[in-house]
């Protein structure tokens, strides 16, 4: 089926580009108005697809939550689907996917994420449906009981029957963290889910889903002025129900290495996961281990997939870096963890001068970080986790949703949507010099957790043994 | 509760000295009225879209090339794909596409594997190889000011990869190791036993390697399914999108691909015909200890050119294809029993397929099966309602729109077009043609291509709990119980319940 040497061209329709200027990426404009009950909103055109994004953010995630109430956050936002008082039950997507759009939303230790992509005519819709969940939202005890439902099979698919799953969403933060606020994970338990009542809704709804608590991004195929009096009219008649009082995330820090290990029914293979508590976001080591955890982990070129995987063939895979499992540096906030999981072989040779393979595995992890401390990184290798993490940043600049959601969590993590245009130096700058002290500081043998997860059936040890089941 | 953390401090404190200063300038507008919450806005009309214009060409060796000029961003997606995938590959050399695309990066002439990744490094991006049932694409993206290396680098992985013999070793062990922590995944089990399952014979029934065949993987293996394959003109394309002038991808691809690149005499894959079901079948893959079922139901399907393709496109997406679908709003928001459900077609070269994929707890699983088989019979028998039908069309339109944001999007799309040989306006007519059709041709597709009384339906969970809700769902049903590595251990009836 040759096409022959016949040049054919389709169509001409040209596609605008994003500001650029000299800046190591393209500049994403926006502006930001604040109404009078609080909300904060960041506006930005881009009229390249007849496509737009409305996303919502609001500061509360698992770490929010009381003890006794774990996995409530999550649960809040499938309940944010079900209903409100003008758009019951069904209407939400019926109308967002029924207008050709789409629409999600997650919860993280920090935050809950929503948003809404659709067709550029339906913005209107979009603004009347997020507004009417914030003003009215209409939770049932039937869809209560359903997204409980929904919510455990949510949890038995992500993490009960999943091989690692346990570790990297149940261990890792139960291991690494001792107040619970940050220990305990955001899927939460079966037990505190069933415990969900409407009062507790409400009350969550109050606290944390008010205004002055939440950030809405606009993003693409709108102009800013109407789409300014639009949002004004749909979302300003929502009451100002002030400020909460964040809750107590203190992490005491750890003094001594701490070795754990538990049994995974459904892994084949064993998995070794290392963690230490990171930096403050404002802190110039925040800057120093994201490019660390580059350099160690990202692409067949790394540290450690270039020791572990290729030079000393006993791991099949390494990933990792500041923020994983739960984040990763874009969405960073302390108290979090600098983390790797590796996953090995079962049938490595014993080396001399260690006693198994998850101590080889140990072992060669402090010693790449060693190298680094005592010996620097070379400028080549430097520049090329540079150039990776330039282009990748703009690679995450491509689409309305990942715009919204990077001008958003600016607002949220840095203070300033315009972060999102000028954090990217900040990485960029990052110097051999800053790597070795932030390791030297921040990942050591005291501070770090270790935890060996063995394949098999066995009792599983970890934050609550009954669920592994 | 105090607050003791400095930098949450400092971040709160911030937000509301912001806050206050936008008060001010909003304070000044006072004249706004609320909108009444109470009325569904009107919406307007669809904006016009139309995808971007592409550049199609042809070297004089066969390789076809596809460039499409996008600004956007400073970016460049390039994929060359040729047929060489799986489907290719006899059941003994189960693997050796994926091995080939795994090692292509693995070693050239001139550069080792680490050179490679490095090289892909100062340009912004990585090298790596896929092998799915039809193609073998090789897909790289990088810094567009960088484009001249990254052809130089696409053109030594895909020329003249050299396997090395260390690189081939540890492959090997490697994908040995990964198999076995693939047989720990239910999803794996699953699509491998389905696909075994429906297409019988035919090649398109391999979809996972052997401790066998990874085997008898070797350098001459490779080296021989490369020389066979590698060929401009078996089908090759060449797709480049991105921030790039026309003229130099067109001089690039004629100075890496052109004269060096010789032509020869692609492969013919053999076409067996695939097993004709007579009955529904239930196979349940024993994972003692599962905390879900994961369920995959289907029979075999279209092809992209099919007449009906999009109306049983249409007929899908009322049924399963997104989340206002009837089986979500079913089997998820009614009844609890699962995260997600959905069904959809793998339009496949030459020999599609249709199903629906689950997860539910163990302790639904025969109400579940029995509740999909409802709906798949209510699709046929039931009439479509002109309300899903427009919310199915306008889905599947805005979907198409929206899966163009990115360069590496544009690129997959159209390469997807190139591959199996759709109009060169396909994309162009696509949202139209999803307009144009009716509730009646949905509900045609649906019952030629959805057939639950004859279909394939592999259940992966605990076969103690599970097997005797599924003997009882409907009496007569085969039943046949198989273990992770595809032995088959039990069946109903007469003999297999309770013999493990």
């Amino acid at each position: 089926m040759r096409l022959g040497l016949l040049t054919v061209i389709l169509l001409a329709s040209g596609l605008p580009t994003l500001a650029q200027s000299g800046a190591d990426a393209p500049q994403i404009p926006f502006t930001q108005f604040t109404l009078p009950n609080g909300l904060r909103v960041i506006l930005s055109e881009d009229h390249s697809l007849p496509v737009v994004t409305e996303s919502m953010l609001f500061n509360i995630g698992g770490r929010q939550e009381h003890p006794g109430r774990s996995g409530f956050a999550h649960l809040f936002e499938h309940l944010m689907f079900e209903g409100s008082e003008h758009a019951p039950k069904g209407v939400f997507d019926h109308l967002v996917e029924g207008y050709g759009g789409t629409d999600n939303a997650s919860t993280h230790e920090d935050y809950t994420f929503y948003f809404e992509t659709a067709p550029s005519n339906a913005l209107p819709l979009l603004a009347w449906l997020d507004a009417d969940r914030l003003a009215h939202l209409d939770v049932t005890p039937a869809n209560l009981k359903n997204q409980i439902s929904v919510v455990e099979e949510e949890k038995r698919l992500r993490v009960d029957n999943e091989p690692y799953g346990p570790l990297e969403y149940l261990a890792i933060s139960a291991q690494s963290f001792s107040n619970w606020q940050n220990a305990h994970p955001v899927i939460g338990s079966f037990e505190d889910l069933n415990a969900a009542t409407l009062p507790d809704v409400k009350a969550f709804f109050d606290a944390y889903y008010a205004p002055r608590n939440g950030v809405l991004a606009i993003v693409g195929d709108m102009d800013p002025v109407q789409t300014r009096g639009l949002i004004t009219r749909y979302f300003g008649q929502i009451p100002d129900r002030g400020t909460i009082v964040p809750v107590d995330t203190v992490e005491p820090p750890r003094t001594a290495e701490k070795h754990v290990t538990m049994h995974d029914a459904h892994a084949n293979l064993p998995a070794l996961a290392i963690a230490w508590q990171g930096p403050s976001r404002d802190s110039p080591d925040f800057y120093a281990l994201t490019m660390l955890g580059e350099l160690l982990f990202d692409g067949e070129s790394s540290r450690l997939y270039q020791s572990l995987v290729k030079t000393r063939k006993v791991a099949l895979s390494v990933d990792g870096g500041l923020g994983f499992p739960e984040a990763d540096y874009t969405d960073y906030r302390a108290p979090g963890l600098f983390s790797g999981l590796v996953i090995y072989k079962n049938n490595v040779p014993r080396v001399e001068g260690t006693t198994s393979t998850e101590d080889l595995v140990e072992q060669l992890i402090f010693r790449e970080i060693h190298d680094m401390v005592a010996n620097g990184v070379p400028a080549e290798e430097l520049d090329r986790a540079r150039t990776r993490l330039r282009a990748n940043w703009i690679r995450s600049e491509q689409t309305t949703l990942d715009r919204s959601q990077l001008l958003a969590l600016s607002a949220l993590l840095n203070g300033d949507p315009g972060a999102a245009n000028t954090e990217l130096n900040k990485y960029l700058q990052v110097k051999s010099s800053d790597i070795a002290r932030a390791a030297l500081q921040y990942l050591t043998h005291p501070r770090a957790t270790v935890i060996v997860d063995l394949p098999g059936a066995q009792p599983p040890i970890g934050p609550s043994p009954k669920e592994l089941r | 509760m105090t607050l003791l953390y400095p930098f949450r401090k400092v971040l709160l404190c911030s937000l509301f000295s912001l806050g206050m200063l936008a008060e001010l300038t909003v304070a000044q507008q006072t004249t706004i009225a609320p909108a009444d919450l109470s009325a569904q806005p009107a919406v307007g009309q669809v904006s016009p879209y139309h995808p971007p214009a592409s550049v199609q060409d042809q070297l004089p060796n066969g390789l076809r090339l596809l460039v499409v000029a996008d600004h956007r961003f400073p970016l460049v997606s390039i994929r060359l794909a040729v047929h060489a995938g799986n489907a290719l590959v006899p059941p003994a050399d189960a693997g050796l596409a994926g091995a080939v695309a795994a090692l292509l990066t693995a070693g050239t002439a001139t550069r080792s594997s680490l050179q490679i990744a490095q090289e892909a490094d100062r340009y912004g991006g990585a090298i790596a190889a896929t092998a799915a049932p039809d193609y073998l694409t090789v897909s790289t993206s990088g810094l567009a000011n960088r484009v001249t290396p990254m052809f130089q680098l696409l053109s030594q992985v895909v020329l003249h990869p050299t396997f090395p013999e260390e690189e081939v070793a540890l492959y090997k062990q490697n994908a040995l190791q990964e198999l076995m922590a693939e047989r720990a995944q239910p999803g794996f089990l699953a699509g491998v036993q389905f696909n075994k399952l429906l297409y019988g014979d035919n090649p398109y029934a391999v979809t996972a390697p052997t401790e066998e065949s990874i085997g008898s993987i070797s350098r001459t293996t490779l080296h021989r399914f490369h020389d066979r394959t590698f060929l401009p003109n078996n089908d090759a394309v060449l797709v480049v999108v991105g921030d790039v002038r026309v003229s130099v991808i067109r001089d690039l691809a004629q100075r890496y691909f052109g004269d060096t690149w010789k032509f020869g005499q692609p492969p013919q894959a053999p076409f067996l015909a695939p097993p004709v079901p007579a009955a529904r079948h239930i196979f349940i893959v024993d994972r003692p200890g599962s905390a879900q079922s994961t369920i995959l139901l289907g029979n075999l399907g279209i092809t992209r050119d099919a007449p009906d393709y999009f109306p049983l496109l249409v007929a899908n997406e009322v049924l399963g294809g997104s989340f206002n679908s009837r089986l979500v709003a079913d089997i998820r928001e009614q009844r609890g029993y699962a995260y997600g459900i959905g069904s959809a077609n793998r339009p496949q070269l030459k020999l599609g397929s249709w199903f629906v994929s689950t997860e539910v707890r163990t302790a639904v699983t025969s109400e579940a099966l029995k509740e999909i088989l409802r709906q798949l019979d209510a699709l046929r028998e039931g009439a479509i309602t002109a309300t899903e039908l427009d919310q199915a069309k306008n889905y599947l339109a805005g979907s198409f729109i929206r899966n163009l944001e990115t360069q590496a999007q544009v690129a997959d799309q159209f390469l997807m077009t190139a591959l199996y040989h759709l109009p060169p306006n396909y994309l162009e007519t696509y949202v139209s043609r999803v307009l144009a059709v009716t509730a009646a041709e949905a509900q045609e597709a649906a019952r030629r291509h959805i057939r639950p009384s004859t279909a394939t339906i592999v259940i992966v969970g605990d076969a103690r709990q599970i097997e005797l809700g599924l003997v009882n769902l409907q009496p007569g049903s085969m039943l046949t119980i198989f273990n992770d590595k595809g032995a088959q251990v039990g069946m109903f009836p007469p003999s297999g319940v309770g013999k493990r």
